[in-house]
This record gives structure tokens, C-alpha cells and sequence, in this order.
């Protein structure tokens, strides 16, 4: 796969505090989750990429460009929505975009069209001529998206794109995100610590720690357990689930836990094995209802892998 | 398909409403600042309320140098650049003790009112913003991931000498060219006074411009910035006053009170050298001359400027620079 | 202490509440109860009523009709009983230029003794993490770190109840993390009820014994997320089965069942495995469920994975509130 985004060794230091201790990653095509607990870096990392602020060593190389000799041409690719709110008084949302598309290179009617056009995407076409101070959370996080898609940049940096949002604009703001990583071809970098949103969006992932990479690639591969064994839970109607897993028990399955749900260990690729369990049931009176893998989420993975890390250290 | 299906199929299309890319061009970077010098004027306009207020009652007192341009014919015996030279030096000033006057005779040829202290005010309430703003708003890192740290200092900076500019560059040019109309002379023999004009509204902007950057970027509200500036030249120019009479024979203390040094730089800009100062103490007039070798000197006058400037400046960059995390 | 003396099993009712603020209604015959000794998430979008009903819970407005009790008793005319309550604002609380120790000292000595007052604010900081910065200015805090001293004021006394608006907003997950077992911690070892408000959904259903859901002033769900998801099983929704051979497997579906049993058939490939799947919509989930086990049975086809497409909260407050 290719990557859009190369950095090596970067160091960058606040005074005495080390922000960024050598921190090395690649940074794929696509959608990719920048995680890692506060204070890990991944501002410091957004902001020299943007080149807000410069970094001692190290290097970053983006679609070919390097930085900071570059740092001209990489600013006008990449997008940034920030955490905090951005307001300017007494300034309409339309205005707030156009503006920003104008300081981005654009002419002032492309800026307007463009504005127009982003505004609309993101859903905020009846509000887009009020004072965005009056904005709910759900409706700035729609402004700040527009403002970093508004130049159409090649790259697109979310820093907590849902951050405070309600139920609605929170799938709204992810089904924006996955269609413009799937339909529209932008790269996307999604730092945030809601990690349920990076394992609807992303196909990558970095964590991050104490200023470097902890781990970092495909998240279906860091998902998987490359176990043998997987663990089941299984539901059933028709009968008493204390007596199925007596039956499973009978017929030499591993059973872990029986709760509102019996959780017990299969080997992984025995179609034979999953079909029995079936057979049972029905042999029973009984049927299944749900019987699903334990899926290890991205935030068991995460934790894990911070606590290995602080250990390590 | 018929030849006419077939035509017409070849302009229609099917387009989901949905994302668009752009591949227009991008402009070149000096229009990028252009706009944002254009941005700030027009907010600066609409965010402060008391300032449209104060703006309109300046030009309306302006108007009245229409009626003392007509009794300039009138005043007789005087010498007419110092009449004019007065009243332009004093657009800025506040009407208070030692005030410097174009001519040691005793009689104050100023035509026009003192509206300094309201130009003041307006100064000090359009640009506090400019940096305390956006600090507050926390748009300095969306500005910055656009454009580099220089065009954005630079926009502010053209933003608001472009304002003051307008402030005090165009009624003073009109009021210049109003009296010379009036007294029936050749504008062309005039020419170096509209250039001290023009200069020293330059000056002016860039340094009262810096001075309140360089305050809204150190406070955290607008509001703080504009009080400081306004106080600093209130109790400045009273304290400067003060001090100067503590010794009178000190010409130098005159630079300490800011109304002075903008009276000062006024008339240095104009080219009038031969100037008077009250002193109190004895109830006259005594004369102040910048060329004559000895005490305050016009040189002297220029090097505080650029003086100023620099530290300002100075700061103003440091300021920017050193931004911390925590600002952006 | 003879604080929790008073025990009622619900600490906090509402009962059948109606409240407006002029023409606006913010809850409208809103009946929820909260339990003592256990975690309850109060969930809902912006709107939906959650902060008007904890104002009421606080005492600090009185519903138009219906009942409110606090620890069985009406909260707005009887102030004593904020001695036992324990709250997490949404908004930032500090006098900024006090140092985190001393701010939870102070905060303490409203109920405490000196003694007490000191032990606990050491506690406290202990066990949100900021031991090491217990002299330094709040001011100078990070975003997560006010958010713990937030956590930490609502704990100090020991409160019965504890009631969170927004608790673990902007906390990283690790942090994060560890303030759920801090919670647990103190309903087994204080036997406190936390009663908490949040948009994240997947946070609460995880920790939660008890989620109460609210949607434009009412309240349309209350119960364990696991209680709630079988109430809803039983009505029309959509199944997501595994099966290698899902062509074949359809077909069968298809032929052996009527139009409410299957009523529409989606394919699709799982995302991260690649492996085929059938979604089913169905109006008989029950029918369905035994379908599936007979023809998977008969015709020998091993199904690796079933289960409701709507699992977790997320989904469940999508199918009570749209359609």
C-alpha cells in the first residue's frame, strides 16, 4: 500500500519536556486512526506537519514533498479541523468558510462557491448565514469540517471530529467521513480517543506513546486474535440456557462462562464443530438466536498495548 | 438511436449531489494577505459599536475646518505655513499644557479642534482585536495552517496602518488642500507640505499601529488592550507634562509626553524647526528651535521614532514567533 | 457513616413529570427511577430533556405536574438533602488560582472535620492520578486533568449519590478507564449510585448496569442494555448471518419462507475478514430464529456467526427513536 506520509526520527522539544522522541511512522492511503493517550504527541505531530511549529530533527515526507523546505506547498494540501472551537465575532458560518478558503489560495468567488458547496455537504445549509456563536457542538463540528474540506485538500487531519456532538450529528459526521474516504479518494487522519469511531472509519491504525510510535498498521490485522482457539457466545430460544450449555458441556465443548450468555471455546476454521452446535439445539427443541465471536475491540487492543508500553519504560 | 438521441446524449449527464473537488487555481500568496488585510477591515468596522460612534462625530467636527478654511484669509499679519503647520501638528494632539506651537509669539495659531483624544480612542478600540480576537476565538492555528507566520503578522500589520491611515491621512490632506484653496495659493508651491503631511501620517500609523498590536497580543481581551492604549497617552501626555515642568530648561523631557512627540514628529515632518513651548511657571512663551545645535534637535525626533518602531516591531515578532501551545 | 444510614433502594424518581419553560417543553410525563448501588447511564441527544431532569433531581426547579423525590423526599424545598449529593458539571467550577490540594481541602471542610478534610483530598487526588501535581495551580491543568479534579470534587464527602453530567468527556481512554473502575470501586466499597448523563454510547452500555434513554422530553427505554436489546428481539429487525455458502443458503431462505418471516434478503462481505454475509430483515424474528436452525441442520450448511445487526446501544437508540 502506499503511503502518503513518511516520518522518521522526528524530535521536538518544549523547553525542557520532549514531546517528540524520534517518532517514526507511515501513514497509508485511506483512513487512518492517530490514537494514543494525551500527552502522547499527536498535537505536536499535527502541528509540525502543518508546520505551525518547527521541529528540531527528523523528517517528514508528504506526496513527495519534503518538509520544512516544502512547507508552502504542504499547507495548501492539508486540511485541518481542529479540537477547540473556532470563532470569530459576529461572523456568519458562510463567511467563516469563505474566508478561510481565501487565506487556503482561493479567489473570492471560487472561495464562495467552494464555501457554498462544503457547507451543503456537511448538512448546515439552513443555519450557514448564522453567527456560528450560537452554534450547538453537533453544528461547529460541521463548520470546522467544512473549513478543512474547503480547499479540497489532498489530506484531511480530524482532531476529535465528533468531539461533544449528539447521537445525530455523530453518525451524520462519520458517514461524512467514510464517504469521503471511500467515494471521493481523501486521505484522512482521525486523532481522537472516541476509538469506536476510528474502528467504523479507518483501515489503519498509529498509537502513539511518550512521543513514538507503539504500534501501528492495517487495523483489521491488529484486530485479529491469531489464535487458533476463538471464544463463542451463544444465545438460544426455546430452552433453559443452563441446559445447553450442559449439553455442550456433553458433547466435549469447552465452556468458559454462563451468564444471559454461554461463552465457550471452538477452534477456529472447524465448520463441522459450528454445525453441530446447531444440531444440538434443534435435537433439543431448542434454536440458536445469536452466536457471535468475542471480537477483541480496538479499545481492549489499545489499552493493551499502552500498558505493555508503560512497562516497558 | 436516431441521429437527434444520438446528438443529445453526447450533452447529457447524471450527477449525484454529493462532494465536489476542486481543480481551480490558487492564488498567488501577496493576494492571500491582500484578503486578509480586507478581512480585518471590514470586521473591524462591524465589531465595535462605540467606535462607528466616535468615527461619526469626527467627521462631523471635521467639517468645521470647512468654516475655519474660510476665515483663513481674515487672520491677517501671520505667517501662513505656521497657521497651517498648528493646525495639522494638532489633529492628533490632546489640548493640555506645553503644548508645542508652531512660532514662540505667544499666540496659538491652531485652527481646528482638539480631537486627538477621540482618534485615540477609536485607534485603540479597532485594533485592540486584531490579535486579542483570535487568541480568544483560537483561530491562530487555522490561520497558520494556511499561511506562514509573516503573512499573517503582515495582514494584521497592513490592516490596521491602512486604517489609521484612513483616519488621519484623508481629512488631513483634505483640510491641507481646503485652506490652501481658500487663501487663493498655488498648490504647487505647497507640495512640501502635503508630502510632511503624507509622511507624517505614515509615521503615525506605523507606530500608533504596532503600539496597539503589539498590546493585543499581550492581553487576553480586546478590552484590556484598548484601555491601556488610551491610558497610556492620557496619563502619558499629563505625567510627560509634569516632568517636563519639573525642569523647563531640559528640552529633551519634552519626548517623554506622547501628545508632544506626536506634535513634535508633526511638525518635524513638516519641516518647521522654529516652534515655541509655554511655560507655566511664568505665563510665557518660549521658543524651541530643532536646528539651532543645542537641546531637543529634529534628528533627535527621528531617531525615537525609529526607535520605537524597532522595539515595537521587536516585539511584535517575538510575540509571534514564540507563540506556545497554549495560545494557538 | 450515619449519612448512608437512610437507605431507600431509589434514590432519585421521577413520576410521570411534565416541565416547561414557556412555550418549550423539556420533559413531558417522564417516569424513571434511579437504584441504589448502581451504575445508571441517563442517555439522550442534546434536547432530548436529560439536563432539565437532573435540575429537577438537584432541587434547582420544580416539575408542572407529576412527582420528583430525592432519597424519598421532594429536593426542592428541601435543600439538606444536597449534603448527600455528589455533582459533575459539564462546566468548568474552579477559582482557577487555587492549587488542586488545597481546593478539594476547602471543599471538604464544608461537611468535614480539619482531620478528615485533609485525608480525603490526599485520597481523592490519589485516586484520580494527580498525586503528583496536588500543589499546583488548577489553571495550569490540561483539559483531562480539570476534567478529574471535576470527578474529584463530586467525591470528596462521600456522597450516597453521585450524579454526572458528561463525566468522562475529553478523557483519553486510558484515563478514562481507569475513572469507570474508580466508580465501580465506590459503589462496592461506599455503596454509592452514580447516575450518569453521556452522548457516548458504547462507553455507558459497558459499565452500566442500568441505562434509562430519553428522546425529546420522554423517556422510551429503562432497564439493563442487555433486558433492553431482548425486549426489542422481539420485534421486526435485521439478522446478519455468516454462512460460506450464502447464495445457497438464501435461496433456501427464500423458499421456505413467507414474506414476514423474510422480507428482504441483503449481501454483503464482512470488512475486516472478507468472509460472506446475508442480512435479513425480518417481521417474525422468532419464526426466523428456528428457520434458520432447521435448514442449517437438514441441509448440512455450518453457519459461523449469527446475530442482530443492531447490537449496542448505538443502534438500539437509532431503532426506538427513527421510525
Amino acid at each position: 500500500m502506499q503511503n502518503i506520509l513518511v516520518i522518521r526520527e522526528l524530535v521536538k522539544n518544549y523547553g525542557s519536556f520532549l514531546a517528540l522522541d524520534g517518532f517514526t511512522c507511515d501513514i497509508p492511503k485511506g483512513v487512518t486512526g492517530l490514537l494514543g493517550p494525551n500527552g502522547a504527541g499527536k498535537t505536536t505531530f499535527i502541528r509540525s506537519l502543518l508546520g505551525i511549529l518547527p521541529f528540531e530533527s527528523g523528517s517528514i515526507e508528504f506526496l513527495g514533498y519534503k518538509l520544512p523546505k516544502d512547507i508552502l506547498a504542504v499547507k495548501d494540501k492539508i486540511g485541518y479541523q481542529p479540537e477547540v472551537d473556532t470563532k470569530i465575532l459576529k461572523v456568519s458560518a458562510m463567511k467563516y468558510v469563505t474566508h478561510m478558503a481565501t487565506m487556503a489560495g482561493l479567489s473570492r468567488n471560487a472561495a464562495k462557491q467552494r464555501a457554498f458547496d462544503t457547507l451543503h455537504y456537511v448538512g448546515l445549509e439552513e443555519a450557514r448565514y448564522r453567527d456560528m456563536n450560537d452554534f450547538s457542538q453537533g453544528m461547529m463540528q460541521k463548520v470546522k469540517l467544512a473549513t478543512a474540506l474547503v480547499h479540497d485538500p489532498a489530506l484531511l487531519i480530524l482532531d476529535e471530529p465528533t468531539a461533544g456532538c449528539d447521537p445525530d450529528a455523530h453518525e451524520q459526521i462519520l458517514n461524512l467521513i467514510s464517504d469521503l474516504g471511500s467515494n471521493h479518494g481523501k486521505n484522512i487522519l482521525i486523532a481522537t480517543h472516541l476509538l469506536p469511531d476510528v474502528e467504523r472509519t479507518a483501515s489503519s491504525v498509529v498509537i502513539m506513546n511518550k512521543g513514538k510510535t507503539v504500534i501501528q498498521g492495517e487495523l483489521r490485522s491488529i484486530l485479529q486474535k491469531k489464535d487458533k482457539i476463538i471464544n463463542l457466545q451463544i444465545r438460544v430460544n426455546g430452552g433453559d440456557i443452563n441446559k445447553f450449555a450442559k449439553l455442550l458441556q456433553e458433547n466435549n465443548f469447552e465452556v468458559t462462562n454462563v451468564t444471559e450468555t454461554i461463552s465457550f471455546n471452538i477452534e477456529r476454521e472447524d465448520d463441522e464443530k459450528y454445525l453441530s452446535i446447531f444440531k444440538i439445539a434443534r435435537n433439543n427443541g431448542m434454536n440458536i438466536r445469536m452466536m457471535t465471536a468475542y471480537q477483541q475491540s480496538l479499545e481492549d487492543v489499545f489499552l493493551d498495548e499502552i500498558a505493555k508500553n508503560q512497562m516497558e519504560n | 438511436m436516431t441521429e437527434d438521441q444520438k446528438n443529445s446524449s453526447s450533452t447529457d449527464y447524471l450527477q449525484k449531489f454529493t462532494y465536489r473537488s476542486y481543480d481551480g487555481e490558487l492564488q498567488p500568496r501577496w493576494k492571500r494577505v491582500l484578503y486578509l488585510i480586507r478581512f480585518e477591515l471590514i470586521s473591524t468596522w462591524r465589531k465595535s459599536k462605540f467606535a462607528k460612534v466616535l468615527i461619526i462625530i469626527v467627521l462631523m467636527f471635521s467639517f468645521f475646518s470647512i468654516l475655519f478654511a474660510a476665515m483663513l484669509p481674515l487672520l491677517g499679519d501671520v505667517v501662513i505655513r505656521d497657521v497651517l503647520n498648528e493646525s495639522i501638528a494638532n489633529y492628533l494632539a490632546l489640548p493640555l499644557t506645553n503644548s508645542i506651537f508652531s512660532n514662540s509669539n505667544g499666540i496659538s495659531y491652531s485652527l481646528g479642534l482638539g480631537l486627538g483624544i477621540l482618534l485615540i480612542m477609536v485607534i485603540g478600540l479597532a485594533g485592540s482585536g486584531f490579535f486579542a480576537d483570535d487568541k480568544r476565538g483560537k483561530v491562530i492555528e487555522i490561520y497558520l495552517s494556511r499561511l506562514v507566520k509573516r503573512e499573517y503578522v503582515t495582514g494584521k500589520v497592513g490592516a490596521i496602518v491602512i486604517y489609521i491611515n484612513i483616519l488621519v491621512l484623508l481629512p488631513l490632506i483634505i483640510t491641507g488642500m481646503l485652506f490652501v484653496q481658500s487663501l487663493g495659493e498655488d498648490h504647487a508651491d505647497y507640495l512640501d507640505f502635503y508630502f510632511g503631511i503624507i509622511a507624517y501620517s505614515l509615521l503615525i500609523s506605523i507606530i500608533l499601529g504596532l503600539f496597539i498590536l503589539v498590546l493585543s497580543i499581550l492581553v487576553e481581551k480586546r478590552a484590556y488592550a484598548s484601555l491601556i492604549f488610551f491610558l497610556f497617552f492620557f496619563f502619558g501626555t499629563i505625567i510627560g507634562a509634569m516632568i517636563y515642568e519639573g525642569d523647563p530648561n531640559n528640552e529633551l523631557l519634552l519626548l517623554i509626553s506622547p501628545s508632544n512627540f506626536l506634535l513634535l514628529l508633526a511638525y518635524v515632518c513638516l519641516g518647521d524647526y522654529d516652534l515655541g513651548v509655554r511655560n507655566n511657571e511664568e505665563y510665557i512663551m518660549v521658543e524651541l528651535n530643532l536646528d539651532n545645535g543645542v537641546g531637543l534637535e529634529y534628528w533627535h525626533v527621528f531617531l525615537v521614532t525609529i526607535i520605537y518602531i524597532l522595539i515595537l516591531s521587536l516585539i511584535l515578532a517575538y510575540k509571534i514567533w514564540k507563540t506556545t501551545t497554549e495560545e494557538l | 457513616m450515619s449519612k448512608n444510614s437512610n437507605i431507600f433502594d431509589v434514590l432519585a424518581k421521577l413520576d410521570h413529570v411534565t416541565k416547561s419553560f414557556g412555550e418549550v417543553v423539556a420533559v413531558s410525563e417522564a417516569s424513571f427511577s434511579v437504584e441504589k448501588g448502581k451504575i445508571t447511564g441517563f442517555l439522550g441527544p442534546n434536547g432530548a430533556g436529560k439536563t432539565t431532569s437532573i435540575k429537577m433531581i438537584l432541587g434547582l426547579t420544580r416539575p408542572e405536574k407529576g412527582r420528583v423525590t430525592l432519597f424519598g423526599k421532594d429536593p426542592f424545598y428541601n435543600s439538606s438533602l444536597k449534603h448527600f449529593l455528589g455533582y459533575i458539571p459539564e462546566i468548568e467550577c474552579f477559582p482557577k488560582w487555587m492549587k488542586a490540594r488545597d481546593y478539594f481541602f476547602w471543599l471538604g471542610r464544608f461537611q468535614l472535620t480539619r482531620e478528615e478534610a485533609f485525608r480525603r483530598a490526599d485520597e481523592v487526588l490519589k485516586e484520580i492520578g494527580l498525586e503528583d501535581v496536588a500543589n499546583k495551580r488548577i489553571q495550569k491543568f490540561s483539559k483531562g486533568m480539570k476534567q478529574r479534579m471535576k470527578i474529584g470534587q463530586a467525591l470528596i464527602h462521600k456522597p450516597a449519590l453521585i450524579i454526572g453530567d458528561e463525566p468522562f468527556n475529553g478523557l483519553d481512554p486510558v484515563v478514562r478507564r481507569n475513572m469507570i473502575d474508580l466508580f465501580k470501586d465506590y459503589t462496592r466499597k461506599y455503596n454509592s449510585t452514580f447516575f450518569i448523563s453521556s452522548h457516548i454510547l458504547f462507553e455507558m452500555e459497558k459499565f452500566s448496569e442500568k441505562v434509562i434513554l430519553m428522546y425529546k422530553g420522554r423517556t422510551i427505554a429503562q432497564g439493563s442494555p442487555i433486558h433492553i436489546r431482548e425486549m426489542i428481539e422481539d420485534q421486526p429487525h435485521s439478522i446478519q448471518i455468516t454462512v460460506k455458502d450464502s447464495k445457497k443458503f438464501s435461496t433456501l431462505l427464500i423458499n421456505n419462507a413467507d414474506e414476514e418471516v423474510v422480507s428482504q434478503i441483503k449481501f454483503q462481505k464482512d470488512i475486516r475478514s472478507n468472509e460472506n454475509q446475508l442480512v435479513v430483515l425480518t417481521n417474525e424474528p422468532r419464526e426466523f430464529y428456528r428457520l434458520v436452525t432447521d435448514l442449517a441442520c437438514d441441509h448440512e450448511i455450518p453457519i459461523i456467526e449469527i446475530k442482530a445487526t443492531d447490537e449496542g446501544l448505538e443502534n438500539l437508540y437509532k431503532s426506538l427513536t427513527i421510525g
